[in-house]
């Protein structure tokens, strides 16, 4: 015993120390190869099926339509019915406290710890969808920093874009880019996934979509004839439908359909849902809305979009389809200098949602309503009818779908009006459109900038 | 191990006496004053022969004529006596130098006079207060710098122990146990699963030190300072508490028997709370201001407590006219329910120890066993356990000594397992509800879970058989089963006079087992329907099993060389040099099984209500119900190792100049980290000032005089944060039609330049004896430095991460320990003895990264970690109804919003841990009586004296029209449903606006008040109401204890037979007007016992 007992021990302090503290923790890894960086990739995209919180902000969910799409001209915020309403934000600074900045920095950290360290499993079929896909989403995380903590690059000049991060370092501190530089990242990015033709179905992403965000990306800078090319693209593959069709994609809850191309919380509680829509229903739809749909015209989307009551009956959606690359298509003819296509493919649209349907003359174009907010265009150029019009047509099909009146909105010349909430009144404001950078990130770096009329706040 | 207990059978089975040859001599050794003392080694020199004195300090011991006989014994010097042909006698004279003290660290053995660092010594005797108490308990109050809080009463809880403050901010701050050696390693893995609750799993016996009973403890060493503690590297930074088991002594058999019968006392219902009577008229006056006009009106209205429901027709009470509503309220009178007396008891408690020590001077062997019930003074609660522990020692040569011992024990709990709080609930529960109707079946309890259905919240409806709490504690069970064993050997090598070699090997094997029967009806089981899907009108109740299954198994092993010589006769070098290894490993798994079946222990999982109306499942609906069934069962697992180096080298010049070096380096698998081994240091010098010739003059003044200095360093692992990335995978997959898919996230940003926590200390200590050290006086300061303590700070957002955790935070303790201990009387009768000690600690934070980045988290530094920055109250606005509270004097007033800003209201008003702790024991005896008192105290910390009422306006429906936080429950009107304060009858009313009583009550749902518009919300600020002074002093224990005339024992055939009263946690004077400060909220209350006890000797 005396001699084992020391003989063991004399081994063992013989025995390389490292070697013996080399033990690895148990659901623990150093991620270094292609199966570990799927299963961060695998993560971030089951949020983005889920919805959750961190996830969110990458393509939306559907409770967007709640928050942002609640403070437009789309719904009456003055008559919102309490106790129902309280979970509905009232205007449109309640956003100056979020957590999109934080959360759009997470997920962009993930994409360049995988595309850091993914080595020599570059060019297997894996690596190449798991490039690809990083690619992608952190290209659409900058897109929606651009769209939400930048002014819109078109309306001003010298507007500053986002701090870019493209490599993973816990000691950096970069400050805020130029729009060109942010632009150019962005579109470097949707490039490169497209050059990586990711065929992985469970990332979700992929070439066709991917060319529907660098037609988002060139309509939201104003590079009309890529934003052109690209939307039409996408919609060559995947052509609007109509009727009946049309509808069950509109309705369905979670999940593909129809021309849908990706979609936030493919998944999700249908318990959830149903008591979202309970809220939503206690803010009414703004009557300025609902005029859009002249009685004259048996519009499909009068049937199920709302009901007698003012109240939303459409399904919340958050993510592309093809009647978005429509109307990029649509408003890059007419900015390209070719309203005669413009209108062409607005009748064309509108053929697919009335029925019967009179094709719109330059003659016949409604005018401008009164009680529209937009006024001028993403130049701030008064709205000629023949674009005032395909905004309208935008409006009312994006209705309650990725927050897109918000943005709208936001794009085209940032409109000021105020609303009654809680008994109070609050001025939606232009530099509101623009949210500010979180208060911590302008304390701990110097040198952030942040947005103008947040000076402030604390 | 079998042939371990059959050598350890044979030597008990043997007759002993088996050396007789030549002469038979007998003798008797007293001390200075002619008192026989007992248990004296008396042993023939330059032979194996010894013997060992008795009860009367005689002994028999077979030599020869001329031999000498060597006498020693603890305490005293050692004598000499030469055989003759009489009877020897011997009268040895004390050691007033020795104190009895030797400093075990587990590493070495030092007289406490050559040692350098800060210890505190605990021997046998200062344990033996609470029978049934862990060993934890027994040292509150004895220590200086050691603070000792009980978490709460419930039967096997550990309690909280600090030495010398707290050392890491974010890391652990236990100390760390140490068992004859070995360091107890035991880990129970985190499950983070959502269907597991915490309730599930029973944490109760985890810290290890559970399963040694308090009787098998010879000595109690805390090391306080990194001169003590440096040898334990980085598992030393808060502190060190080395136990040091019995073991047997050379000499014939010695049985012994100690056993305890223990009444617990319940503590009796608060006073303070409403009768039937009294809250039926408070909730009558409730529905008069706040309902009787909506109701009317049929707007909206709050229904509060039973009055709400009979007054507005609600459920049962539908239809009632006036008249019948008065009847109904006139019979719920006639119930008084006292819910403390329903729900806690008095119990009967016992325990039992026998022990058999003895053997030769070869082999030497101590064999025990103990058996306890501790029954908890809540119904269905108890803590069961059982013992055994053998020890041998031989010396097979001159040159080696082996040590072998098993310890193997068994502890079992039991009690309803239910979210829900026994204490909160006879508490709050409502004095007109009762247990049980008089049919004897249960009778639901209408209003304690009701407010929410009540108020329309129809996502927590009630189950169809109402809500009990007996049936809650008849129907569910939690049965916790924690064994453990531990083998340990060790072996001496003494190669020469000055080289000795020391191995040691221990292996620990500990099971946590339990299991946890939810039954079918029960209320417990109506919230845990995860296949009810969104059904909620779904009736389906199933019962469930939990059972969890925990395994730990750790080893060391450990090789060290002794070296010791004197060089011309004063200078005296020691030195050891050592290494070890240790590792641990735990796995931890579990199963739920529902439709669980108690009578055929089998189940039948029932399937998920699906929500289409044709029957069929959704993809959402079959994912999640894949979701529940795998995380039904599962598993965790950790593994942690350490190699470890350690040296010590000690100097003594002529016994009063002693230096001391102690170096470790620890190497920990702490994961990717290239610091892998962390460095550990401590210098110490002593001066036995006594030893000195000028000081023989006053020797009879001042007979022992010794002063310490030291410092170290001592460091330990933030096992919550990582140098590297390092990804977690999830427990959750990501499911596709044909496969799951592993998912990963990266929690917590990695840092390359994390560091090892760190605490430099710095020592001094003045020991001092007088009159023959019946006076003794021990003074220390110290000064303990934590740097590099890890905080997270907020870091850029770009980063991808909010939060980095980093070795940012600086903190100081600083203090002064005083111990004073004499014996003012000391005759042939009277004994009296006294000793108190008392210790201050300072806390403060020197450096702190605020983690949320703002400014505001700077004002903590400077102050304690528990600092308490709050509102000071200015007592009820009579205009208002709501209290008011103290601006600051630097506040700048502009406008409202400086007058809402909470900064503009905070004060620091102290701190919620206690900076004075200590004790004061005292011990008189007489003859064969013996009466002692120990008590302990802590002063100067503030502490909440508020529990949270269960009922909120948070569970009824619809928006909030009056701000409220929610802690802030004295003025929520919803609050006012479960019991309450009497004196709450007594509020401020617009009609009637008093400021000597209660505040308003405020309707959270109802007409808005506005009263928030020049007023802090901030609850941190208003909840400086809840605080009161929580200083305390217990008397923890009274002990009188009677032993027998050894004449009566011997006609009995029995060595000693001792008697014993002990009365616990008797008393407290505080001016807290909660339940207990030392354990504040609804916690398992402390409870008075008492027991009596027998001690034979055999």
């Amino acid at each position: 015993m005396k001699k084992y007992i020391l003989s063991l021990m004399t081994a063992l302090t013989l025995v390389s120390c490292t070697e013996y503290l080399d033990i690895k923790p148990y659901g623990k890894e150093i991620p270094e190869d292609v199966e570990d960086f799927s299963a961060l990739l695998h993560h971030l995209c089951d949020d983005l099926d889920n919805g959750n919180t961190l996830a969110s902000p990458i393509l939306g969910v559907y409770g967007d339509a709640g928050s942002l799409e609640a403070v437009t001209d789309n719904m009456e915020v003055n008559l919102t019915e309490s106790p129902q309403g309280d979970m509905l934000r009232g205007y449109i600074g309640h956003f100056a406290v979020s957590t999109s900045y934080t959360n759009l920095y997470e997920a962009i950290r993930t994409c360049n710890i995988i595309l850091d360290e993914i080595g020599d499993d570059r060019d297997t079929r894996e690596g190449l969808d798991l490039i690809g896909t990083s690619y992608a989403i952190r290209g659409v995380c900058y897109y929606q920093l651009m769209r939400l903590y930048c002014a819109p690059p078109l309306a001003e000049d010298g507007t500053l874009g986002v701090p870019l991060v493209t490599t993973f370092d816990m000691e950096a501190k970069p400050v805020r880019s130029t729009m060109q530089e942010t632009i150019g990242l962005i579109e470097h990015d949707f490039k490169e996934a497209i050059a990586c033709d990711i065929q992985e179905p469970m990332y979700r992403f992929n070439s066709d979509i991917i060319h529907g965000y660098l037609a988002r990306l060139y309509h939201w800078c104003g590079r009309w004839q890529e934003a052109r090319d690209e939307a039409l693209l996408v919609l060559g593959k995947h052509p609007l439908i109509e009727g009946d069709d049309y509808k069950a994609m509109i309705n369905k809850q979670f999940g593909l359909a129809g021309n849908r191309l990706i979609m936030g919380n493919i998944y999700g509680s249908t318990l959830t849902l149903t008591s979202y829509y309970n809220t939503l229903k206690a803010r009414p739809i703004s009557v300025r809305y609902i005029n859009l749909f002249p009685a004259s015209e048996a519009d499909i989307r009068k049937t199920f979009f709302f009901n007698a009551k003012r109240q939303s009956t459409k399904t919340c959606f958050a993510g592309m389809r093809s009647a978005e690359m429509a109307f990029i298509a649509m408003e890059a003819a007419y900015h390209l200098g070719d309203p005669t296509t413009a209108l062409k493919e607005l009748n064309d649209f509108r053929r697919k949602r009335i029925s019967p349907y009179t094709d719109l003359t330059m003659t016949t174009l409604p005018a401008i309503r009164d009680d529209e907010y937009i006024k001028e265009d993403c130049y701030g150029n008064i709205l000629t009818p023949l674009l005032y019009n395909i905004l309208v047509e935008r409006r009312k099909e994006f209705f309650m779908e990725n927050a897109d009146r918000f943005y709208e909105l936001k794009r085209n010349g940032r409109p000021e009006w105020w609303i009654m909430f809680r008994g109070l009144k609050y001025w939606n404001q232009k530099y509101m459109y623009t949210w500010p950078l979180p208060v911590a990130d302008i304390e701990l770096q110097p040198g952030l900038i942040q947005n103008p009329g947040y000076d402030e706040a604390l | 191990m079998k042939k371990a207990l059959f050598i350890l059978l044979c030597l008990i089975l043997l007759p002993l006496d088996m050396m007789a040859q030549t002469q038979r001599v007998r003798g008797t050794v007293t001390d200075a004053q002619g008192e026989p003392l007992i248990g004296v080694a008396v042993r023939v020199r330059g032979t194996q022969n010894g013997a060992q004195t008795d009860l009367d300090g005689h002994f028999v011991i077979d030599c020869k004529q001329g031999d000498i006989l060597d006498i020693t014994f603890i305490g005293f010097k050692p004598g000499t006596a030469k055989v003759g042909k009489h009877e020897v006698f011997v009268t040895l004279e004390e050691d007033v130098k020795t104190m009895e003290q030797v400093v075990v660290n587990g590493y070495t053995q030092t007289d406490i006079r050559k040692a350098t660092g800060s210890v505190g010594i605990l021997t046998e005797k200062d344990l033996k207060d609470a029978p049934l108490a862990n060993v934890d308990m027994l040292m509150q109050g004895k220590l200086a710098g050691v603070n000792v809080q009980a978490v709460s009463g419930r039967p096997g809880e550990s309690a909280k122990v600090r030495i010398r403050g707290t050392s890491s901010i974010t890391g652990n701050n236990e100390p760390l146990w140490v068992v004859d050696g070995v360091p107890i390693q035991k880990n129970i893995p985190a499950m983070g699963n959502t269907y597991i609750r915490s309730g599930d799993f029973s944490t109760l016996y985890a810290n290890g030190v559970a399963g040694i009973p308090p009787q098998n403890i010879e000595s109690i060493t805390v090391l306080k300072d990194a001169a003590a503690a440096a040898i334990y590297g980085s598992q030393a930074q808060a502190g060190v508490i080395v136990i040091t088991t019995k073991k047997g002594q050379a000499g014939k058999l010695h049985l012994s028997y100690s056993g305890s019968v223990t009444v617990q006392t319940s503590p009796s219902r608060d006073p303070n709370l409403m009768n039937t009577e009294e809250k039926l008229a408070y909730e009558q006056s409730i529905w008069d201001e706040f309902s009787a006009d909506g109701f009317a009106n049929g707007t909206y209205y709050p229904r509060i407590g039973i009055i709400g429901q009979i007054r507005s027709g609600y459920g049962q009470f539908a239809g009632m006219t006036t008249a019948q509503q008065d009847a109904y309220i006139e019979q719920l009178k006639q119930t008084n329910t006292d819910w403390f007396q329903e729900l806690l008891r008095n119990t009967v408690s016992t325990s039992h120890y026998v022990s058999a020590s003895g053997g030769s001077d070869k082999l030497t062997y101590y064999v025990s066993g103990g058996l306890s019930t501790n029954k908890g003074i809540v119904k269905k609660s108890s803590s069961d356990g059982y013992n055994f522990n053998a020890k041998i020692s031989t010396r097979p040569s001159d040159a080696v000594t082996m040590n072998f011992s098993v310890d193997y024990s068994y502890m079992k709990s039991l009690a309803a397992a239910t979210n829900l709080n026994f204490i909160s609930y006879s508490y709050f529960a409502n004095p007109y509800e009762k247990p049980y109707n008089d049919d004897g079946s249960y009778a639901a309890d209408n209003t304690f879970y009701a407010l929410a259905p009540m108020n329309n919240q129809s996502s927590m409806p009630l189950p169809s058989n109402g809500f009990n709490v007996f049936r809650e504690i008849d129907n569910t069970e939690q049965v916790g089963i924690s064994t453990s064993m531990t083998i340990r050997g060790d072996i001496t090598w003494r190669i020469n006079d000055k080289f000795k070699l020391y191995g040691l090997a221990a292996y620990t094997n500990s099971n946590d087992d339990s299991d946890t029967e939810i039954g079918q009806d029960t209320y417990e089981a109506w919230n845990d329907r995860p296949f009810e899907n969104i059904n909620l009108l779904s009736k389906r109740i199933y019962g469930s099993l939990t059972q969890t299954s925990n395994v730990n198994r750790s080893w060391l092993l450990r090789a060290q060389a002794n070296y010791s010589q004197t060089f011309k006769d004063i200078h005296h070098v020691s030195a050891v040099f050592g290494t070890e290894v240790r590792s641990n490993y735990a796995k931890t798994i579990y199963r739920k099984a529902y439709g669980y079946d108690p009578v055929t222990g089998n189940y039948s999982t029932p399937l998920l209500l699906p929500s289409r109306a044709d029957g069929l499942y959704t993809e959402e609906e079959m994912q999640s119900y894949k979701g529940i069934v795998d995380n039904l069962s599962g598993q965790s697992r950790t593994e942690d190792r350490f190699a470890s180096f350690y040296g010590a080298i000690d100097y003594v010049l002529m016994n009063r100049y002693i230096a001391n070096v102690t170096a470790r380096s620890d190497g920990s698998n702490n994961f990717g980290s290239k610091e892998q081994f962390n460095y550990t240091w401590s210098v110490g010098l002593a001066w036995n000032i006594d030893e000195e010739r000028f000081m023989k003059r006053i020797k009879h003044i001042i007979s022992r005089a010794t002063v310490r200095l030291s410092t170290g360093l001592t460091g330990g692992v933030n096992k919550s944060v990582y140098p590297v990335l390092i990804m977690d995978y999830l427990k959750t997959y990501r499911n596709s039609d044909t496969q799951a898919y592993r998912m990963g996230t990266i929690n917590n940003a990695p840092n390359p330049h994390l560091r090892w926590e760190h605490t430099r200390d710095w020592n001094g200590n003045i020991d001092l004896g007088f009159f023959k050290n019946r006076l003794n006086m021990n003074l220390s300061f110290y000064r303990r430095e934590g740097y590099d303590l890890v905080t997270s700070e907020r870091v850029v957002s770009t980063t991808g991460y909010a939060t980095q955790s980093y070795n940012t935070s600086e903190q100081l303790n600083q203090g002064v320990e005083l111990m004073l201990s004499g014996t003012p009387i000391k005759t042939k009768d009277w004994t009296w003895s006294i000793s108190g000690n008392i210790s201050y600690n300072q806390n403060v934070l020197t450096h702190y990264e605020s983690p949320s980045g703002s400014l505001f988290g700077d004002i903590y530094v400077g102050y304690p970690l528990g600092k308490i920055f709050t509102g000071k109250s200015t007592g009820i606005n009579p205009e208002t109804g709501i209290y008011n509270y103290e601006l600051r004097p630097d506040a700048d007033i502009q406008d409202l919003a400086d007058q809402r800003d909470y900064k503009n209201y905070l004060f620091y008003i102290g701190t919620s841990s206690y900076p004075w702790t200590g004790g004061l024991s005292t011990n008189v005896s007489w003859k064969n009586w013996s009466l002692s008192i120990s008590t302990s105290f802590s002063l100067g910390a503030k502490i909440k004296n508020h529990i949270k009422s269960p009922a909120s306006y948070s569970n009824a429906s619809g928006s909030t029209t009056n701000y409220l936080p929610n802690s802030l429950d004295i003025y929520d009107v919803y609050a006012a449903h479960l019991n309450t304060n009497k004196d709450a009858a007594h509020r401020w009313t617009p009609d009637n606006p008093i400021t000597d009583g209660y505040p308003r009550l405020i309707d959270a749902h109802g007409t808005p008040l506005n009263l928030e518009v020049d007023q802090p919300t901030y609850s941190s600020v208003l909840e400086g109401l809840y605080y009161e002074n929580g200083s305390y002093w217990k008397i923890g224990s009274l002990t009188l204890s009677y032993s027998l005339p050894e004449r009566l024992c011997r006609r009995m055939s029995l060595s000693s037979v001792g008697v014993s009263f002990t009365a616990n946690n008797l008393w407290m004077i505080t001016s807290y007007k909660g339940m207990n400060p030392e354990s504040p909220g609804a916690v398992y209350p402390m409870s008075r016992s008492f027991s009596l006890g027998i001690n034979l000797g055999f």
